[in-house]
Parts: C-alpha cells; structure tokens; sequence
C-alpha cells in the first residue's frame, strides 16, 4: 500500500483522523482503557489544530509500537476485560496499535493510520456483547464511510456522486445485515470446520451417543472407516452404550446407569475364558466394545459400569485383551424398577393398541419379545434414509405404516412396544463383527458395523437377553456392496501385522520378543539365513584365491614380486613401462650371462604360475628363488 | 537487461507470484479499500471467537467491500488508451510520457485513474495516479505518467489500467489497453572527461566511397597539369577553359578511422553483476565520446560465445550502440579462444581495440599482446577492484574514474 503523505489542510487532517479517534474510542469502551486512549486522542486533537507533523520514519514508527506496547503492558495494572486472546498478549498488542495509528495519523501516512485502527477495532470488538461496544463499532463503521466519501472526494461529482454513494451505503447496509443472519444461522460450523482441519483436534469416534433423536426425516451417512480389528473368539455382539431413558423421541443413558459401578467376578484359576484380542485403529472415547459375559480386560485400565457396559481411559491405541464367558449372556441381576417400563402417555396411547396387536397370543415377556423381533424382521426393510413423516409421532408413522429405516428405529420401536405393554426393555448400541480379513483373519470392525438391538428383562432367566429386531436380510445386502477386494485386505494384513508388532513391542517388548523366538517362520528365516551364509562363503572362498591371484591382491605375492623388482634395480635393470619380462630377460643375459638370466627366469616362472595360474604357490619359495637371484647378480660380474 | 539470480531473500517485489497478486491488489483496490481489507482479514480472524461483536463488525467489513463491487459495476468505464512514449532515458532516471484517454462510450465515466500494471520491479510508478474527475462521451484527456527507471533494460510495457472507484471510493472497477508497448531504457552513462582515442598504423580500405556505396564522394584536393594516362573525366574544364591547358583534378581519399570496443560479459555472481553494470556504463561513455567524431565502431560482446555487432556511421550509430548495451545480458564465462577467432581476422582492418574487461588474468594479456602485434593499438579497462591491467604501457591503460 502506497500512502503519500496528505496534505497539510486542517480541515482534511481532521476528516482523516475519524476512524482513528473511533477506533480509540472502542478500543477504551470496549477494552476499558480509558487512561490510554483519551490522552492519545486529545493529544491528536491538539496537534492537528497546532499543525503539528513530525517527519515520518522507520525508527519513529518503531518507537511509537515499542511505547504504545509499553503502555499497553501497563494498562494490565488496572484490569482487563476477558478476551479470546489472553490479556498479558491482549493489552500490549492493542497499546501497539494505538501507538501506531496514532504516529502515522499524526505524520500524515492516513492510509496506514486507517489500517492500524481497523485492526484496532477488530481486536477490540473480540469482547462479549455491551451497548457501548456496539455504539462504538457504530462510530467507527460511520467513520469510515465518512472516510470513503472525502477519500473519493464525491462531494465533486455533484449530485451523482450523492446518488451513487447513497446507493452504496444502502447496499452496504443491507449486505452487513445479510452478512450477519448468515453468519448467525451458521454459527460454529466454520470454527469447527477450522479446528477439524486442525491436527491438534482430538479425534473421538462416538460409537454410539448418549443420547439418540429419532428425526422424522435423516439419513444415515454411510462410512466405510476403519475403528478395531478382532482377533481370537469372535463375539456376536459388542456391547457400547445402553440407553435406558425415552421421551418420546430421544434416548438417553439416565445418571444412575451411567454412574453405576459394577465389579465383575474375577476369572478363577481354573476357569477357562475365551479371549478376544482388540487392536484400536481410531482412538475409540471413553467406550470400550465388549460383548456381555466379559469378565475382564487386559491392556488398559477399564471398569464396568451400569448395564455392564465397560469404560477405559484415553483408548487411543495399542491392543486391549477381552476375558469373557464363552456364552454371551449379563450376569444376573435383581428385576429393574419400573423407570424401564415409562413413556409418554400419549405415545403409550397410541402405541399400545398395535404392541397387543401384534403380540396377540403371547403370554410372557419372551414370547412378546419374540413377537415382536419377527413382526420387525419379517414385514419391514432395511434403508440408510428414512422419512417418518405422517400423522402421530414418528414410532407410530413407523409402526403403522411399516416404513424403511434403520436398527435404531427398529429397536427403539420395539422397546417402545415391549414397554407399552409392561415389559421392561431398553436399546443397546455397540457393533456386529462381521467382515473377515482372510490374510490375517482378523474381524475388521468399521463406522458401518454400528447396530443397535433391544435388551429385554426376563423373569424367568433373571437377567437381561437380547433381542434383535433389525431385518437382516436387506441390511446384509446394502453391506455386500461395500466388501473389499483382495489387494485392499492384503495391505490391510500386512499393516495391521507391523502395527501390532510395533505396539507389542513398545508395550511389552520380553514377551513381544518372546513370541517372535517362537514363532516358527522365525525358525524358518534363521535357517535360510544360515544356509546362505554357509554355502556364500564355501563358494567365495573357492572362487576368491584365484580371482586375488588375478587382481594381484594377494599380499605374500606382492610382496616377492615387489622384491625381485627391487633386486633388478639394485643391480641397474629397472624394467621399462612396455617391457615385457621375457625382453628384460633378453637384456640380462646379454649384459650379465646366462646364470642371472635363469635365476631370474625360474623367479618369473614361478612367479606367473602363482599369480596366473590356479595352483597354490609357496611364497617361501618365491623369497628363495629371489634371494638366490640376488645371490647370483653378486657373483656374477657385468660384461665389459 | 540484467540478469537475475533467484533467490529466496531478494525482494518481494522480484518474485512473480507476488508481482502478480499485488498487481491485483493494487489495480482493483483503492488505498482505502486496501485498508479495509486489512480490517476485514483482521475481523475475520477474531469472528472465529464467534463473539457477536466481532462478528458484527466483520459482516460490515465484507458488506461494505460487497456493496463497494456491486455498486461499482454499471459505472465501470468504457475508454480508449493510447502511450506516447518519449526517447529511451538512461537507468536512474524518470520517464514521463502521456497517455491519451479517450471515451468513446456513451455515458461519461467518473473517477478515473491511469496507472500501470504489470512492471517489473525495475521500473517504478511515481507519485500519486491523477484521477479524472468526468470524461463525457467523446472526449479525450491527456494525463502524465511517470516510471523511475532503476536499471537498463528492454521492458514491456504490459498492462495499461483506466479504472473508476466511482461510487465507493474502495473497489476498483478497471478496463485495460489491448497493446503492449516496449520500453527501452539504456544505461546510465559513465562521464569520462578525457578519453584518449587510440590510433593504430594499419591501412584503413575502404573509406568514404566505400562505406557511403553511392555517387563519387571523394573529396577535390586541387589540380595539376595533365599526364600520360589521366582519366578525360577527370579534366578540369574552367582551367583549361582560362589556360589553353589541360588540367585535371586531383583527389583525395577520406578514410574512417575503425575502432572495435571489446566487451567482456563474464559475470558469476550477483557481485559481478555489480561490475558488469558499471563495465556497461563505462562503455556507454566511451561510446559517447566515440560518438562526437568520425569513427566507425565494431561492438564485440564476449562471453561463452561472442556476439560482433557492426555500427554504421550514420547519426543514430550512437542510439544503436546504447541499444545493444541496453540489451546485453552477462554469461557465465568468457571463451577467449572464441574472442579471438572473432577479433583477430578484423585486425587487419582495425585501428585501435578498446577493451572492457570484468577481470585480469593471463588468458586475457595473451590476447592483447596478440592483438598488439597485429598492430592494433589498445585500451584496457578492468573493472574489478585491485585487477588492474599489468604489462601494458601506462597510457594502455585506462584509469576507472
């Protein structure tokens, strides 16, 4: 932004310094800094009508940011006003930017001046809502139009220059208004799209909310993520929130249930558990899926609440170990009062009449129960959408006209029944394993394996049974459309297998270890490793003897070879750069006889078969043959 | 132009993406509309709280910046745009040209301001743009733009804005010029108060006739009694006219005198960017001096490969040298193998050599003493600092001012 300095007229100094005298005024409204935001404004005041300008420069600017930030500091001594942002960075940031605009206000640079205090005012305006505050965003806001008006000096354009810029302040108000409704109707969902995108956001997956609306019109989003594989004894169904409280279209867990504290019989030495292993791939809340009859839990801190329903601390990761009966039933319990029969009475009313309906013959509660789960099977399907809309409450539309939707429908329908009809029943929320990963043969648990069934109190059996009434015959085709293919479960397997190790391994890294040393493709690894390492060095020792004869690597040969050169030259036959040894040879025996030229040629002879050929040679030998080369080159004299 | 070296450090101003949004910026934003822009960025930030005031004031930051466009839009203008540029300038100076506006629209346009878009960095607007206050259809206004020219260069002239912030004062709404014009600016000049013009003793061929190539331009030097084998054309006939003898004219030949300028454009580094500018400046200085006589100059720029540009003697030689300097970018290396394969077959023709060097090496004083015994007379200049020319002849050697 280019700001040239303005002209010196006072009159047009005054009409500049508006927004900044505004944005001071809400920033001490507002931020409750009277003491320092009435003296910079009067001092501005007063300088514009003495003419007063100080000269414009970095060092200046900086002195006035470092002054107001100082004074801002100090400002905290008399308070602060709560803000998004904390006060101690609050206070001196706001002092900063008073210092700034007001220097560049004083110094002429009103563009910049301007923008100072439009931050200004944005800072200031971060405040909980006051009559002030708005009266102050009020002068600011007419301030600046003010502002627009001299800057585009429209007062010359006459009468059109009035029309249009009234057009525009017309049009300003009504986009600011228009603005603020749609802001206003979509209040939180951009922050909380910000913090989604942000990675600091904890990632809490709700496998089943505390509470359910059961909407006239919803549908279900269909998600195919990933939360938990199963590992061991495949339960049927995994227990993670029961909700025992209806009013008519909302379940919720009630405060008894969920404060409840529930100690299960420890496993005794002799009793033999099934065991399912759980490897956490979304960290899973407060919930822990369980099916009924756990007795324990390994891995993780986790206690039993109300309904049995198990809770565990910061479940992020790593693999929790389930101890549970093999047969999948709630220990037995005292018969509940009568807060699992309640409903509205107008929805009791109206739902009654069709419960006795359908349970027409059936005399006990599990009969009922059993009535009723076929009646829901056989006469209704299974859709991701549903649209209750009709006369009557939503379980009613339901009921009556045996429309589409999904198992939380179903089971709150047939809760809703059972209790008309005094049978004490609540929805259990949790998941149904059901996918199968053939390379790890694990059971993946995903988002879409959510399920929500009936729990029926029964006398006879003094405990709580579960009913299912979710038609499964057309959920289990909407779910075959999702199954993966082959290389998707592959990658699956061998990512699960490096996470669980990895997580063994931090955890408990004796046994992880421990159950690597046994594992038997470690034992098959190891030996293939042995072998290799056997047969590779049984064939490089053979081939590397000649192959360093080849490179002339062999030391002992080097060596001799090194030192029958060193003799030749003792006696003054340095061989040349293309002499051949039989030529040196030549030259031996012409210049010192026949006896040097052998000694040299057996040296040479043995020489080339140890390093050429393949059989082994005595480097002792190879040492004689030179010593007695020296020996004859002593005794042999030169020729004339 | 010069070169550019990429950096992460050098100014912002120098990278394109940044070029490009703030041309944006600027051309549809008024300074007050940037201003609030600002405050409508801060606003948004502080809305995230999802504290009402804060949100009120941001909805009246985008309001206002909402209705500032739309009010805008039936008053975007309808105009014709047309530079008048003057003679190039030399880099550090201010060019200050006219644009004519010109609406041929049918409704007048209000609030106009001409600026250019799209500069490279080296040239800078100056000043405040004027704003035309009212154009009526048909009527056409002169305003005068002015560019500081930093560096010399050949520049494209890209983007030509006219546009009117009538009503808002905030959002521009702009028309721009369909042509592109071209802006040479040459470089700064170098005074040299007394450049000693070396003369060499080699036989300059050619001369007037040939170079002009048209009519017999070789200068009368007298007359004298006629000889065995003199030309009839060449009889002069007012003498024998006043005489009764024959008299012919004698001639003489004009020659030029051929002076090559040898410009070394091995540049490694921002530093030696530095030095090649200065090296560029200094030859445009010579180039002036050169200028005020009769000389023809072979320009040779030398680098990995060497480009040899001939001047005429006309007038405008002067303005085309300044051009070729305007335009020559540095290399990475200077081939003097290559140099010498170019200059050597023209010394023969040559009377002096004249040579801008970016350094000092023996590669270099081979090349001079080669050029010497051709004899060719020289002048050496190194432009680095504490290189300067050894095993030449004092007034070999020019003195950097």
């Amino acid at each position: 932004m280019s700001d040239a300095p303005s002209s010196d007229s006072q009159s047009a100094r005054g009409w500049e310094l508006l927004p900044v005298l505004a944005a001071l005024g809400l920033n001490a409204v507002a931020h409750n800094r009277w003491l320092l935001c009435v003296p910079v404004a009067g001092l501005l005041v007063a300088a514009v009508a003495l003419r007063f300008r100080p000269e414009h420069s970095s060092r200046r600017l900086l002195l006035s940011a470092g002054v107001g930030t100082g004074l801002g500091a100090l400002m905290l001594l008399w308070g602060a006003v709560p803000t998004p942002i904390p006060p101690v960075m609050m206070s001196p940031l706001c002092g900063a930017l008073v210092g700034l605009s007001a220097f560049c206000a004083l110094s002429g640079r009103r563009f910049y001046a301007v923008t100072y205090a439009l931050i200004l005012t944005a800072l200031s305006s971060a405040v909980p809502d006051s009559r002030g505050t708005y009266l102050g965003l009020l002068a600011v806001v007419v301030s600046l139009l003010v502002s627009a008006f001299g800057h585009g000096r429209m007062g010359r354009s006459g009468v059109a220059g009035a029309v249009g810029f009234g057009a525009f302040v017309l049009l300003t108000v009504g986009a600011t208004f228009g603005m603020g409704r749609a802001i206003r109707m979509s209040e939180g969902m951009l922050t909380e799209a910000l913090f989604r995108m942000s990675s600091y956001a904890p990632k809490v997956t709700t496998l089943m909310p505390r509470d359910i609306t059961l909407e006239r019109h919803a549908r279900l989003p269909e998600t195919g993520r990933l939360l938990f594989e199963l590992r061991g004894a495949k339960p049927a169904l995994l227990r993670t929130a029961v909700l025992d409280t209806f009013d008519g279209t909302r379940w919720t867990t009630s405060s008894a249930l969920e404060e409840q504290r529930l100690d299960p019989v420890p496993p005794r030495a002799d009793e033999t558990l099934r065991e399912t292993e759980l490897t956490v791939l979304e960290p899973l809340g407060p919930a822990l899926p369980a099916p009924a009859g756990t007795r324990a839990v390994a891995g993780v801190n986790a206690q039993a609440r109300g309904a049995w329903v198990w809770r565990a601390n910061r479940l992020q990761e790593g693999t929790v170990t389930l101890k549970h009966e093999a047969r999948e039933q709630l220990p037995s319990e005292p018969a509940p009062g009568a807060a699992l029969t309640l409903l509205p009475e107008e929805l009791r009313a109206e739902l009654r009449p069709l419960a006795l309906e359908i349970t027409r013959g059936a005399t006990t509660p599990r009969e009922k129960a059993r009535k009723l789960e076929a009646w829901f099977r056989d006469n209704y399907e299974y859709s991701l959408s549903v649209n209750l809309q009709g006369e009557g409450s939503p379980l009613a539309v339901l009921i009556r006209e045996k429309r589409p939707a999904w198992c939380v429908y179903f089971a709150s329908a047939m809760a809703a029944l059972l209790r008309t009809l005094d049978v004490p029943a609540r929805v259990t929320g949790g998941f149904v394993p059901e996918e199968q990963n053939p390379f790890s043969d694990a059971f993946l648990v995903r988002d879409r394996d959510a399920h929500a069934w009936v729990e029926v109190y029964l006398e006879d059996e003094g405990r709580f049974v579960p009913f299912d009434p979710t038609p499964w015959r057309s959920r289990e085709t909407i779910q075959a459309q999702y199954s993966p293919g082959a290389l998707k479960n592959a990658w699956q397997a061998a990512a699960s297998f490096v996470r669980r190790g990895l997580s063994r391994l931090m955890t408990s890294p004796l046994e992880a270890l421990g159950a690597m040393a046994k594992h038997p493709l470690t034992w098959l690894v190891a030996a293939a490793l042995l072998a290799w390492r056997g047969l590779s060095r049984y064939w490089l020792k053979r081939a590397s003897q000649p192959k360093a004869a080849m490179r002339g690597t062999d030391p002992q040969l080097t060596a001799a070879h090194a030192r029958y050169l060193r003799t030749l030259r003792g006696a003054g036959f340095t061989p040349g750069p293309a002499e051949t040894d039989d030529e040196l040879l030549s030259r031996l025996r012409a210049a010192r006889g026949e006896n040097v030229a052998r000694a040299a040629e057996e040296f040479i002879t043995l020489y080339r078969r140890a390093r050429y050929g393949s059989g082994p040679v005595d480097a002792a030998s190879l040492g004689a043959l030179t010593a007695a080369l020296e020996r004859t080159l002593r005794s042999e004299r030169p020729h004339a | 132009m010069p070169r550019r070296h990429w950096s992460f450090w050098m100014p912002p101003e120098e990278h394109r993406f940044i070029r490009y949004f703030s041309d944006l910026y600027r051309g549809l934003l008024t300074p007050l509309g940037q201003t609030l822009l600002w405050g409508t960025g801060a606003a948004a930030l502080m809305m995230l709280w999802g504290l009402r005031p804060a949100i009120a004031f941001f909805a009246f930051c985008t309001g206002m910046m909402l209705g500032a466009l739309v009010v805008g839009l039936p008053f975007r203008p309808r105009l014709a745009l047309t530079r008048r540029l003057p003679p190039p300038v030399s880099a550090g100076d201010t060019l200050r040209y006219q644009v004519v506006v010109e609406n041929p629209g049918r409704r007048a346009a209000r609030k106009v301001v001409v600026e250019e878009l799209g500069l490279r960095p080296e040239l800078r607007p100056v000043g405040e743009p004027t704003v035309i206050e009212s154009l009526g259809p048909g009527e056409r206004v002169e305003v005068t733009l002015s560019l500081d020219c930093k560096a010399r260069g050949a520049y494209e002239l890209p983007r030509l804005q006219a546009s009117s912030f009538f009503p808002s004062a905030l959002v521009k709404w702009p028309r721009r010029a369909p042509g592109k014009d071209r802006l040479l600016v040459y470089p700064r000049f170098t005074p040299l108060a007394g450049f000693d013009v070396p003369h060499g003793r080699n036989h300059q061929p050619g001369g007037i006739p040939v170079a002009s190539s048209v009519g017999e331009s070789t200068e009368l030097a007298g007359t004298r009694e006629w000889r065995e084998g003199d030309r009839t054309r060449d009889i002069h006939w007012p003498s024998l006219a006043r005489t009764g003898r024959l008299v012919v004219k004698e001639f003489q030949e004009e020659y030029f005198v051929r002076l090559a300028m040898v410009l070394d454009v091995e540049s490694r580094s921002a530093q030696d960017d530095a030095l090649f500018e200065r090296s560029l400046s200094l030859a445009a200085g010579i180039a002036d001096v050169l200028a005020r006589q009769e000389y023809i100059i072979d320009l040779f720029a030398a680098g990995s490969q060497v480009f040899h540009f001939q001047a005429g003697r006309a007038l405008a030689h002067f303005e085309h040298i300044l051009e070729i300097l305007a335009c020559l970018e540095p290399e990475d290396r200077l081939d003097v193998g290559a140099l010498e394969s170019v200059l050597l077959p023209e010394a023969s023709r040559l009377s002096a050599v004249i040579l801008v060097m970016m350094d000092w090496d023996e590669q270099r004083a081979a090349l001079i003493q080669k050029l010497k015994q051709h004899g060719v007379a020289v002048r050496v200049l190194s432009v680095r600092p504490g290189r300067r020319p050894e095993g030449l002849a004092p007034d070999e050697v020019v003195e950097l001012p």
